[in-house]
C-alpha cells in the first residue's frame, strides 16, 4: 500500500492522519427532493426538465447554471412552495 | 429632488457625530472655542481639546456661564437648541427656522453657537482650519450640504418654549374634536414592507425608483388606497411608507445600492411611540415627501419647508394642553415670517375686496370669505401629523373654522409634555375566517402584532378594521421568516376572539409541509469523495454537511469547509463555463468521461440520452479514471421522450467534446426522428460526364424519363419508360450499354 501524505502541522503528539483526496464542486445549484416520487414528477415537466441537467441521484437533481431564478418560479407556478437555502456564491 | 439629510447621520451616534465633528476642525479653531468657553486646560493637542471642551459642556452650570453674556436678538439660537435631532438639520434649514422663530441675526446666532462649541459643524469633506470659515460656511461653502450637529447634553433637553404663546386665533371652545390613532402610517409602512419582500425594489444611481417600480407601487390597491380618517390627502402613499420604512431600518439598499429590500429589523419590537418618534424625524427631515417629478419649480408656498414644520409645531409647542389654535391664524403668522413672501404675496384670497353699489344691504357684508390654508400647512397638519398622531383637529365653536392642537404624542415630542402611556392593549383583536381571511382591529394592533402579521399573512385592505389572508405564498414566506406552522396559528390563536377554524390551521401545516418537501440550493458546495469510506473519514473529522450519496456531502457555504485535512485532486466552479471532458471512440458511439476533467452536471445530462457502460477497472486500471456511455436507439428514443431534442445533443456535444456530432449518432438521430428510410428497385443511368448527365436532366425529349438526380452522374429513370428513353438517346448520339 502506498504511503499517504500526512499532515505535517499540528500537535507533533497527536497521530498524523492521512490527508483525504477531494474534488470540490463550488457555485453547484440542486433541488433536494424528499421521495423519489417528486423528483420524477419534477423531471416529468417538459419546462422544468429543460431547467435542470439531470438526476444526481434518487433524491437529487442538478440545476442548469444561471437557470436557478427561472426554476423557483416555475416550481412556485407549479403550486410547490420549496425551501431555499442560499450559499456564499449567490 | 427630495433631500434628506443622509441616512448614515441619521443613524450615527451623537456622540460621535458631534465628536467627529469637532474632531476635523484644526486645533486653532478647537482653541478658538476653549479661549470663548474660558476653559483652562492646559491640553494642546487636537483630540485633548475637543474632550476638554465636550466635558465642560456636558456641564449644566459651565454651559449656564458660557452663555450669560449671549445678547438677546442672539438668544433664540440657545432656545433652538434642544430641538435639534441628535443626527443634526442642515445648516440652511436651522438658518430659516430661526427667522421663522423671529430671530432677526440668524447667521450670527448660529456662529455663536459655533464658536462656543455648543453645536459642530458637520462637513466632512472640509476642515475648518480657521474661526472665520464658520462665516464662509454660513454663505454657503461652495454648494457643500453643510450640518450642524448639537453637543449631546443640549439635544432633547428641554427648557421652556421658543415662543411667546399666540394671542390670537387661540381658543378653548371647540367642537366635533378628532383624534387619530397613529398606526396609519406604520400599517401602510408595513404593507410596503411585505411587498418588498415578494420583490425588492430596484434603486436608480440616486436612489430613486425606477418608473416600473414607481408604476408598481402606484397601482397597489392597499397602499395607495385613501387613508383612514382621512383629513387632507397625502401624496404618492407608496413613496412617503418608502421614507419611513428606511427611517425604521425596515428597508434598506444592499451593499452596491441598486436594490431595496426588505430586513426584518428591531422596529416591530419597539413601542408604538419609538416608532412615531421615528416617522416624525423622518418626515420633519425630508424636504419632501413625494418622489421627484423631474419639474425643478417648487409647488407655491413649499420654500423651507422643513424650517416652517417645525416652526409650526413650536407654535403649537407654547399653547395648554386644552387651547386650540385657528389654522387660518397659523397660516397667516407663518406668511408673515417668510423670509422670500415677496415670491407669495400673489396669493390672495378670492375677494381681496368688495364694491357695494346702491343700498346698503346687511346680507351682502354677512360671513367674510374664509381664507384659503396654504395646501402644504393642510397636508403636514391635517394629512401628515394628524395621521402620525401629533396633533387633534376640531371646529371653533365661534366660527366653525378648523383648529388644531397637538396631542399628547405631540407634546411629548416636543418637549412640551411628558410622555403618554401606552393605548389599552386588546390582545382578542383578530377575527380568522375560514376563507383564510383575517379581520384585524385596528385598535389592537401593536408593532408587534403589525410585524407578526405582515411576516406571514398578505395584506388585502386597509380601513377601521384590516383584512389580511393566508396564502400558500404568504405561509411560505412566514417559513422563510423563521416562522413554523405551529407558530403562525398560534399567533393567530391567541390574538383571534374565536377558535382558528380547523381548516385555516389545516391549510397553514399543509403549505408549510409542503416546503419541507422541497429543498433548493442555490451556490452551494459539494465535496465528492473517491469513495464511501473517505466520506466516512471526512465526516469522522469533523466535515458536517448533507449527504447526497454515499460518496458527495453538500456544504451550503465554501467558507464552512475547512480543507486542511484534505488533498484537492480537482475543483470546479460552475458559474465559468463547462469544461471539454468528452471523447468518442472511432466508432462514434461510445464517449468517455474523463473523470479529472468532469462536473457533476456531465455524467446527469449523458444520462439523459446515453447508457452507462460498465468498464473492467480490474485489467485495465486505466479505465478507472473514465466513464464511459454509449449511444443507442433505445437511449436516444429514450431522451426524445424526455424532452431532448437532436439538436440539444449536437450543442452539449460540440460544447463538452469540441467535436462536431459522430456521423454514427446522427444516423441513429435520423432514425429516432422517425423518417422512413425507403428501400427501393429501381433503373439508375450511369452518365460518363455531369454535364450529359444535366442535358438528359434537361432536354425536353429526355426529361420526362428521369425520375431523380441520384448524384452528379447518376439518374434514377422510370421502370415503364426504358425502350423510349433508349431510343430518344440514340436519336441524340448517345449509345446505352445495358449492365
Amino acid at each position: 500500500m502506498a504511503k499517504s501524505r500526512v499532515e505535517s502541522r499540528g500537535d507533533p503528539v497527536a497521530p498524523r492522519l492521512p490527508r483525504i483526496p477531494v474534488k470540490l464542486h463550488r457555485n453547484v445549484s440542486l433541488i433536494k427532493t424528499s421521495h423519489t416520487h417528486l423528483s420524477e414528477e419534477l423531471l416529468a415537466r417538459r419546462k422544468l426538465a429543460g431547467m435542470l441537467a439531470g438526476r444526481l441521484t434518487e433524491h437529487v437533481l442538478l440545476i442548469r447554471p444561471g437557470q436557478e431564478a427561472a426554476v423557483i418560479e416555475e416550481l412556485r407556478k407549479i403550486g410547490q412552495s420549496p425551501q431555499i437555502i442560499r450559499g456564499s456564491g449567490g | 429632488m427630495t433631500k434628506q439629510l443622509a441616512p448614515e447621520l441619521i443613524d450615527a451616534d451623537s456622540n460621535d457625530l458631534y465628536r467627529t465633528s469637532l474632531g476635523l476642525y484644526s486645533p486653532a479653531v478647537l482653541r478658538g472655542i476653549r479661549d470663548h468657553l474660558e476653559l483652562d486646560v492646559s491640553a494642546r493637542s487636537a483630540a485633548g481639546l475637543v474632550k476638554a471642551i465636550e466635558e465642560c459642556l456636558s456641564d449644566p452650570a459651565r454651559r449656564a456661564t458660557a452663555v450669560t453674556d449671549v445678547p438677546a436678538e442672539l438668544r433664540p439660537g440657545l432656545a433652538l437648541l434642544p430641538y435639534l435631532p441628535k443626527f443634526g438639520w442642515r445648516l440652511e434649514d436651522m438658518r430659516d427656522l430661526l427667522r421663522f422663530v423671529g430671530c432677526t441675526a440668524p447667521d450670527k446666532s448660529m456662529r455663536m453657537l459655533l464658536g462656543l462649541g455648543l453645536m459642530a459643524l458637520h462637513a466632512p469633506a472640509w476642515r475648518v482650519e480657521t474661526l472665520r470659515h464658520f462665516d464662509l460656511a454660513m454663505n454657503g461653502w461652495e454648494g457643500e450640504q453643510l450640518v450642524v450637529v448639537p453637543h449631546p447634553a443640549v439635544s432633547h433637553h428641554f427648557n421652556g418654549a421658543v415662543f411667546d404663546a399666540p394671542k390670537r386665533g387661540v381658543t378653548r371652545q371647540v367642537r366635533d374634536v378628532r383624534e387619530n390613532d397613529g398606526r396609519e402610517f406604520l400599517l401602510r409602512v408595513a404593507v410596503l414592507w411585505q411587498r418588498v419582500v415578494e420583490a425588492p425594489l430596484r434603486l436608480t444611481q440616486d436612489a430613486g425608483l425606477f418608473r416600473r417600480d414607481q408604476e408598481r407601487l402606484y397601482s397597489d390597491p392597499v397602499l395607495s388606497s385613501p387613508m383612514f380618517d382621512e383629513l387632507a390627502p397625502l401624496d404618492d402613499h407608496g413613496h412617503l411608507a418608502m421614507l419611513l420604512g428606511k427611517s425604521l431600518g425596515l428597508l434598506r439598499p444592499d451593499d452596491d445600492g441598486g436594490v431595496l429590500r426588505a430586513t426584518l429589523g428591531t422596529a416591530w419590537q419597539s413601542s408604538i411611540a419609538v416608532l412615531q418618534q421615528r416617522m416624525w424625524h423622518a418626515l420633519l427631515s425630508a424636504n419632501d415627501w413625494t418622489p421627484p417629478s423631474g419639474d425643478d419649480a417648487p409647488a407655491i408656498g413649499s420654500n423651507h419647508l422643513p424650517a416652517k414644520r417645525w416652526a409650526v409645531l413650536l407654535r403649537l409647542a407654547t399653547l395648554r394642553p386644552d387651547s386650540w389654535l385657528s389654522l387660518a391664524e397659523l397660516d397667516a403668522d407663518l406668511r408673515a415670517c417668510e423670509p422670500d413672501r415677496g415670491a407669495t404675496v400673489a396669493e390672495r384670497g378670492t375677494r381681496p375686496f368688495q364694491v357695494v353699489v346702491g343700498r346698503y344691504s346687511r346680507d351682502a357684508q354677512a360671513a367674510p370669505a374664509r381664507p384659503e390654508i396654504a395646501p402644504w400647512l393642510s397636508g403636514f397638519l391635517l394629512g401628515a401629523m394628524y395621521q402620525l398622531g401629533v396633533v387633534h383637529t376640531a371646529e371653533d365653536a365661534a366660527d366653525a373654522g378648523p383648529v388644531v392642537r397637538l396631542s399628547p404624542a405631540g407634546r411629548w415630542l416636543l418637549g412640551a409634555g411628558p410622555q403618554p402611556p401606552e393605548p389599552p392593549a386588546f390582545e382578542k383583536t383578530l377575527f380568522v375566517q375560514p376563507n383564510h381571511e383575517v379581520i384585524a382591529y385596528r385598535q389592537g394592533l401593536t408593532p408587534e402584532l403589525i410585524g407578526q402579521l405582515a411576516s406571514f399573512c398578505r395584506w388585502k385592505g386597509l380601513g377601521a378594521a384590516a383584512t389580511l389572508e393566508l396564502t400558500p405564498d404568504s405561509v411560505y414566506r412566514g417559513l422563510e421568516f423563521g416562522r413554523t406552522a405551529e407558530e403562525m396559528i398560534g399567533i393567530l390563536e391567541r390574538h383571534s376572539q374565536r377558535p382558528v377554524p380547523p381548516a385555516v390551521a389545516d391549510s397553514v401545516r399543509t403549505w408549510a409541509g409542503r416546503r419541507e418537501r422541497l429543498r433548493l440550493y442555490t451556490h452551494a458546495s459539494v465535496l465528492e469523495f473517491a469513495s464511501a469510506e473517505e466520506l466516512e473519514a471526512a465526516v469522522a473529522r469533523g466535515v458536517a454537511g448533507d449527504r447526497l450519496n454515499d460518496r458527495m456531502l453538500l456544504v451550503s457555504g465554501e467558507h464552512q469547509i475547512a480543507l486542511a485535512g484534505f488533498r484537492l485532486s480537482g475543483s470546479r466552479d460552475y458559474r465559468h463555463p463547462p469544461a471539454v471532458c468528452v471523447s468518442p471512440s472511432d466508432d462514434g458511439i461510445t464517449w468517455d468521461v474523463d473523470l479529472a476533467r468532469s462536473d457533476l452536471l456531465v455524467g446527469c445530462e449523458l444520462a439523459r440520452f446515453a447508457e452507462p457502460v460498465a468498464t473492467d477497472t480490474e485489467f485495465n486500471p486505466e479505465q478507472a479514471h473514465f466513464l464511459r456511455f454509449r449511444i443507442t436507439p433505445a437511449s436516444l428514443a429514450n431522451g426524445a421522450r424526455h424532452g431532448v431534442r437532436p439538436q440539444h445533443i449536437r450543442d452539449w456535444f460540440k460544447q463538452r467534446s469540441g467535436l462536431e456530432l459522430p456521423a454514427s449518432v446522427e444516423l441513429m438521430l435520423q432514425a429516432s426522428s422517425r423518417a422512413p428510410v425507403m428501400l427501393a428497385s429501381m433503373l439508375v443511368l450511369q452518365i460518363p460526364s455531369a454535364s450529359v448527365a444535366d442535358g438528359i436532366e434537361q432536354h425536353p425529349d429526355t426529361k420526362q424519363f428521369v425520375l431523380r438526380r441520384l448524384g452528379p452522374t447518376t439518374l434514377a429513370i422510370k421502370t415503364d419508360g426504358v425502350e423510349q428513353l433508349t431510343q430518344t438517346l440514340l436519336r441524340l448520339g448517345i449509345e446505352v450499354a445495358a449492365q
